[in-house]
């Protein structure tokens, strides 16, 4: 019974591997090639032949002898084998001289079918010697190296993948990347996933970053001269062939991977170092330039009311940040702060500095008669200051030599005598209006001074009818009475 | 008789004295020695040797002014420039201006309490028209001095004269520089 099962499994596996594997074919020697003559040869044999086309019988499809030593001497019979019969590497490099060989784009000249097998032979038998002659079995000649040559680059072009291969890249959210095959061999890929934000153009692939993306772009070369793979035909009494077919694809990949950058600005005071403006100044509205470092401005950013500003997704890159315009009441900052972005630097921290526009206030005070050389210094007078809301910002007081100084940040502010020397008036409240950094104080002379007037009340009316009215009517009445009594 | 034929003769004896007494009263100057000077499209009419002008518009008054070395720059005869003043194109001008007031023709700021904060006073001075706006008007008791505060980096002008209600007070009106034309 075991017998009877074991027969079984075997007749049913030769009938399946037949089906799979074994497929009988015939070939035929077909038409000569004119001038053109070959010599195989090793330490036993020496065959010489004008070059010649192998056939398969079925299709008339041309054939290859991987059997350089082996007598073709049947025509049916040939069976397809698995090619591992031959070395990987050597099938390999067979199959792609059979591809890129006769019948390869231009490679429609008769000629390239021997430079074919010439070089198919010296792959399978590198030990024997394979070359053209100049006649049958004539002399040695060199011919055909320059497509020897081109077969042979086409099969290093096969090989090469693009410069970028295999390699990481990473970009910025919102930024385009344009990559470039310095090999030159892209425009044979194609993307195995097309995607509609990566696009090749000839040997660059542009890339598109929108989203926050970590993948494998994959991309592929394929021969499409062929629709099946290269066949190994074997014959037990008959030289082995095989016919030209599909290369294997090579494929390559690349790994994207999309980040966020952010710059951030935070707004100093820099007298206080604090991101609390000083007086009626305004750090916030300050407006930075981003240049790079030709000089080409990127962007700007606004100081916002939390003395910030972000800035997202700056490509990577050396920048330099520059303030533009301060903020009211502040002094536009000339530093120049360059910065960096990089894989490994994503978050940039700047912290930049106003310094505010402030003024010293002296004031004098004094007091007396002005023909005085010496007019009397005012001590102890104090002074309130109140800013524009009229909340006091601070009080000052004149020393023994009348005089009080405050440095105050830009603003309008008003003056206010408190007090004052018994007798004298105070100063009307005056306003100090700071909106421009000077060195020179504002200097504040306030004098009461003392001036001597004339006598200026007039009484010339009295005068007249004192000095000429009167005496005048009382001469009037003399004379009368003196001429009619 | 004959006493009665002299009495026309005293009647125009007394007229004329009578005249006299009311051109000194007046002490008006003759009209010939006026002239006219345009400065910024401004006529005024003024005496040949003008040194300044000053001008109260809504009293509709015009004063002429002495240079302070000038034997009429005195409070008897006209508005007077007191020594202590900085004319009005000097830095931090101070300009004080002293007359009378009360009776007779030389009262000439008689009327200047009528003024108030925001009239203007102006000053005719070397070809520029210094227009003044009355900042503050205050009395103070009259003892011969007068208490100014000197506003910082502002140009000033004083007026002062006697109270015309109270003879014991000094009248002093502030005002400061507006405009320059």
């Amino acid at each position: 019974m075991k017998k009877i099962t074991l027969f079984i499994t075997i007749i049913l596996s030769i009938f399946l591997l037949g089906n799979n594997l074994v497929h009988a074919e015939g070939f035929y020697e077909g038409e000569y090639i004119n001038n053109i003559w070959m010599v195989r040869k090793n330490s036993k044999r020496l065959i010489y032949q004008t070059a010649r086309f192998l056939k398969r019988s079925s299709d008339n499809q041309f054939a290859y002898c991987v059997e350089p030593f082996t007598i073709i001497n049947a025509q049916q019979g040939y069976t397809e084998i698995d090619p591992n019969t031959i070395s990987p590497n050597t099938w390999e490099r067979v199959s792609l001289l059979a591809y890129y060989g006769y019948g390869y784009g231009n490679h429609t000249d008769p000629k390239w079918y021997p430079i074919t097998q010439i070089m198919i032979w010296k792959a399978i038998d590198p030990s024997s010697d394979f070359y053209f002659t100049d006649s049958l079995n004539g002399n040695r000649i060199n011919i055909f190296q320059a497509e020897m040559a081109e077969i042979e680059s086409l099969i290093q072009r096969y090989y090469t993948q693009p410069s970028f291969a295999n390699q990481e890249f990473t970009m910025v959210k919102g930024h385009n990347k344009t990559i470039i095959d310095n090999n030159q061999v892209l425009t044979n890929y194609r993307l195995t996933n097309p995607s509609p934000y990566v696009n090749i153009h000839n040997n660059s692939i542009e890339i598109i970053a929108n989203d926050l993306i970590e993948t494998n772009l994959e991309f592929i070369k394929e021969e499409n001269n062929y629709s099946i793979p290269p066949i190994l035909y074997y014959h037990a009494s008959s030289q082995n062939l095989m016919t030209a077919g599909k290369i294997n694809p090579i494929n390559t990949n690349i790994k994207i991977k999309v980040i966020e950058t952010k710059l951030e600005v935070n707004k100093l005071d820099k007298d206080t170092n604090q991101a609390i403006s000083q007086g009626q100044a305004h750090l916030e509205g300050s407006i930075f330039g981003i240049y790079d470092m030709n000089d080409q401005k990127i962007d700007q950013v606004i100081i916002d009311e939390k003395m910030q500003a972000t800035f997202n997704n700056l490509d990577f890159g050396k920048y330099y940040l520059k303030e533009e315009k301060a903020g009211i009441g502040y002094l536009l900052d000339e530093t120049i702060y360059p910065f960096e972005i990089t894989e490994d630097n994503t978050a940039i921290h700047l912290d930049v500095t106003n310094e505010v526009i402030k003024r010293k206030i002296e004031i004098y005070k004094k007091y007396g008669n002005p023909h005085d050389k010496n007019m009397l210094p005012e001590a102890n007078i104090q002074f309130a200051i109140y800013d524009i809301n009229g909340e006091l910002v601070t009080t000052i007081i004149t020393d023994e030599n009348g005089y009080a100084s405050i440095t105050l940040p830009y603003g309008k502010y008003k003056v206010k005598q408190i007090n004052t020397t018994e007798g004298y008036q105070k100063v009307d409240d005056f306003e100090i209006d700071i909106t421009e950094e000077d060195i020179e104080p504002l200097t504040y002379n306030l004098d009461n001074l003392e001036i001597e007037v004339p006598n200026t009340y007039s009484n010339q009316q009295t005068i007249f009818y004192g000095n000429y009215l009167i005496p005048c009517i009382t001469g009037i009445l003399y004379v009368k009475k003196k001429l009619y009594t | 008789m004959l006493k009665r034929n002299y009495t026309p003769k005293v009647l125009w004896l007394f007229c004329f004295y009578c005249i006299i007494c009311i051109a000194i009263y007046n002490q008006r100057l003759p009209q010939s020695n006026m002239t006219n000077k345009v400065i910024n499209n401004v006529v005024i009419s003024h005496k040949k040797d003008l040194y300044a002008l000053l001008d109260i518009p809504k009293l509709n008054s015009k004063y002429e002014l002495f240079a302070m070395n000038d034997s009429r720059n005195n409070v008897d005869n006209n508005v007077t420039i007191l020594p202590i003043s900085k004319m009005p194109d000097e830095k931090h001008s101070l300009l004080i201006l002293a007359a009378h007031s009360g009776s007779g023709q030389n009262a000439y700021f008689n009327n200047i309490d009528k003024l108030n904060i925001t009239d203007e006073i102006i000053i005719y001075y070397h070809d520029h028209r210094y227009i003044y706006e009355i900042t503050n008007k205050s009395e103070e008791n009259k003892t011969g001095i007068i208490h100014i505060k000197k506003e910082n980096d502002k140009n000033q002008i004083i007026l002062t004269t006697c109270s015309t209600k109270d003879l014991s007070k000094q009248l002093v009106i502030n005002g400061l520089l507006k405009d320059v034309e």
